[in-house]
């Protein structure tokens, strides 16, 4: 399969991300509105791309956007790194890798809410290291 | 004048606006800098503007016509959407003049009056004038009282003078008419020009051609199966630098009064016989004068204030803690209110209208969400997420429509799922909508005023929102606190949850 065109987005927000994403949906023809779902992955540092691999093989199952939050050091400057995929092996539709550094930036309603599409249902997946109790956390 | 080489019924060639000179009060302002001096050269550059055109900007700073075009140049390089072409440049810099001096300084008129007559001359304006107040609006006053003492308006100049305003158009009703009186006992009411540039002359006619060209909505746009009605602006961004201007006003004196109200008037309304300004602006005013207040104001409205917080990974500062803003302050950045319509086509169907700052994403949409199918085949599938279907039409971002409904999940199972189908105008003409301000100029110099709103329609506006404000201006709580990013305060899901609905997420 081809590879997937990327656009890196370093040090960013995600208002920029939303609009990045639409001009890129406009050039490159991705359709996203039409989506079913948004799954949305939470996970950590070094377990990022097997995390992508089958989300992006369960989206030629089920067509859904994929929105992945790796959290890195927290100790570090607060940031948002932000790459995304389109086309090519990315699966059927984009997949937003959010990659996260310092105490603040966290994966909440917050971070993600501007990518979300309207309405689509939105389902969370923890694939390393399920919180106790999902429904308590701030994605939950 | 009509072009005798010019076919009215050819709709291929674009319309040019002819000779005449535009003149910018407040021509330092944000906006002016930002949107309108990068519209005035994305026309010129499209060849929408007369070679001769000419731009004289005011303001209170010490440039010469050379500064002035150089700082416009920047703006410009900033700004415009499309790419620079120092040729088309260099023939507008040509046209370009500027008035050192303070709005209320005669010595200033004097120089704009000599500037124009010399403009005549050289570049042949015709002695057409418009004057673009981007300025507060408690200077309108002074800014008409003296172009009419300089006879630069109200007099017998053979051209046309015509005057543009920004809203707001006041904060309630009386100060709206007020204002009214000051403007039109200089201009003709059919030469002054309100805008709101939210709400481009483009939308209005997309709307209007989604509603009335097409034959399978109309059937179904009125109570029997139309359930409620969302119309949604939401904000990504918080005040910012203009806490002066935002205190005291607020999110439905910014945004309800206008824009919403405008959106619900375009949506609401019956047909119109034509798109003559008239005819439009008759079915605006009714529907305007039809809307209900609903009896018990709180238990119909809600009203928040954003804290603060991390809003995807940017940090954000809270309303009460900007800087050199009163802590205490009421004033709300977030406002839903509920509204019944008193007609025919619509009671019984509540219109829920909401607009805030710092919400989740940037949109403008209206969402017409129909009454839940009988589902007498498909009683037994609670657990299927399907609901009702929505005609949602996105003002912005991504301007286009949204229809949702309930489809066959494939596979042997009877499955049943809400999915979406979807209209761009990005995509389907791989042209976007012009900028809304482009519009509204050429509009301005073309002298097309049928969809800027009359002034009764903004009385009306006030008739409907004033008894909120004063509601909540007499009550000693704070708006409720939300997160930056979320969708607004608790208060707003109870004020859905009292109905049995839920706001949808845009």
């Amino acid at each position: 399969m081809a590879p997937p065109m990327m656009i890196d987005l370093p040090d960013t927000t995600t208002s920029k991300v939303a609009k990045k994403l639409i001009s890129s949906r406009r050039t490159h023809g991705v359709v996203a509105l039409s989506r079913v779902l948004t799954l949305v992955v939470i996970t950590r540092e070094g377990f990022a791309e097997n995390a992508i691999e089958a989300a992006n093989l369960a989206s030629r199952e089920h067509p859904c956007r994929i929105i992945v939050v790796v959290r890195g050091n927290t100790s570090a400057k607060n940031r948002l790194d932000v790459q995304i995929r389109v086309g090519g092996d990315a699966g059927a539709s984009e997949v937003i890798v959010m990659r996260t550094f310092g105490p603040d930036v966290v994966a909440d309603e917050a971070l993600i809410s501007a990518l979300l599409l309207p309405d689509a249902p939105i389902v969370a997946w923890w694939p390393h290291g399920v919180p106790k109790d999902p429904y308590a956390t701030a994605l939950g | 004048m009509n072009n005798p080489l010019r076919d009215a019924r050819d709709r291929r060639l674009n319309r040019i606006a002819g000779p005449g000179a535009l003149v910018f009060f407040g021509i330092t302002g944000d906006l002016a800098r930002k949107k309108l001096m990068p519209a005035v050269y994305d026309l010129a550059n499209r060849g929408l503007l007369p070679p001769n055109f000419a731009i004289v900007g005011f303001g209170r700073r010490d440039w010469s016509a050379e500064e002035f075009t150089a700082q416009a140049r920047e703006w410009i390089l900033a700004s415009s959407r499309t790419p620079f072409n120092e040729t088309v440049f260099a023939q507008l810099a040509s046209g370009m003049r500027f008035i050192s001096g303070a709005f209320d300084d005669d010595d200033a008129y004097q120089k704009l009056a000599a500037t124009l007559d010399e403009l005549a001359e050289t570049r042949s304006t015709g002695r057409n004038h418009a004057f673009y107040l981007s300025i507060p609006p408690s200077w309108f006053e002074i800014v008409c009282q003296k172009l009419s003492e300089h006879h630069l308006a109200n007099d017998s100049n053979p051209g046309w003078e015509r005057v543009v305003i920004e809203k707001p158009f006041g904060h309630n009703l009386q100060s709206a008419r007020e204002l009214n009186e000051i403007v039109e006992s200089v201009f003709p009411a059919d030469q002054v020009f309100r805008i709101d540039h939210y709400l481009g002359k483009e939308t209005v006619q997309n709307l209007l051609a989604l509603r009335f060209g097409n034959q399978m909505f109309e059937p179904l746009w009125n109570n029997k199966y139309v359930d409620h009605v969302q119309i949604t602006m939401a904000e990504d961004i918080g005040i910012g630098g203009r806490a002066s201007y935002y205190d005291g006003v607020g999110a439905a004196r910014d945004v309800i009064q206008n824009h919403l109200l405008q959106l619900l008037a375009l949506t609401a309304m019956e047909e119109p016989i034509s798109f003559n300004a008239d005819h439009l602006r008759s079915e605006k005013e009714k529907v305007l004068t039809a809307v209900e207040l609903p009896e018990d104001l709180g238990a119909a409205s809600a009203r928040g204030q954003y804290t603060s917080g991390w809003q995807g990974a940017e940090e954000v500062v809270g309303f009460l803690d900007e800087e050199g803003f009163n802590p205490k302050s009421k004033t709300e950045t977030y406002a839903a209110v509920r509204l019944n319509i008193k007609t025919r086509r619509w009671d019984g169907v509540p219109f829920y209208l909401r607009a805030g700052k710092r919400l989740g994403r940037r949109v403008t949409e209206i969402a017409v969400v129909f009454k839940k199918a009988p589902n007498l085949l498909f009683g037994d599938h609670d657990t299927d997420e399907f609901g009702q279907n929505a005609f949602v039409i996105r003002v912005q971002p991504d301007e286009g429509a949204t229809i949702r409904l309930a489809s066959k999940v494939p596979g042997t199972q009877m499955e049943i799922r809400d999915v979406t189908m979807d209209f761009g105008y990005g995509n389907a003409f791989t042209e976007s909508s012009p900028e809304a301000y482009e519009r509204l100029i050429l509009d301005v110099l073309l002298g097309e005023p049928p969809l800027f709103p009359r002034h009764e329609e903004v009385e009306q506006s006030w008739r409907i929102l004033d008894p909120f404000e004063e509601y909540w201006a007499s009550q000693p709580t704070q708006p409720d606190p939300y997160a930056p990013g979320s969708w607004g305060p608790a208060s707003s899901d109870e004020l859905m949850a009292k109905d049995g609905r839920t706001w949808r997420r845009p």
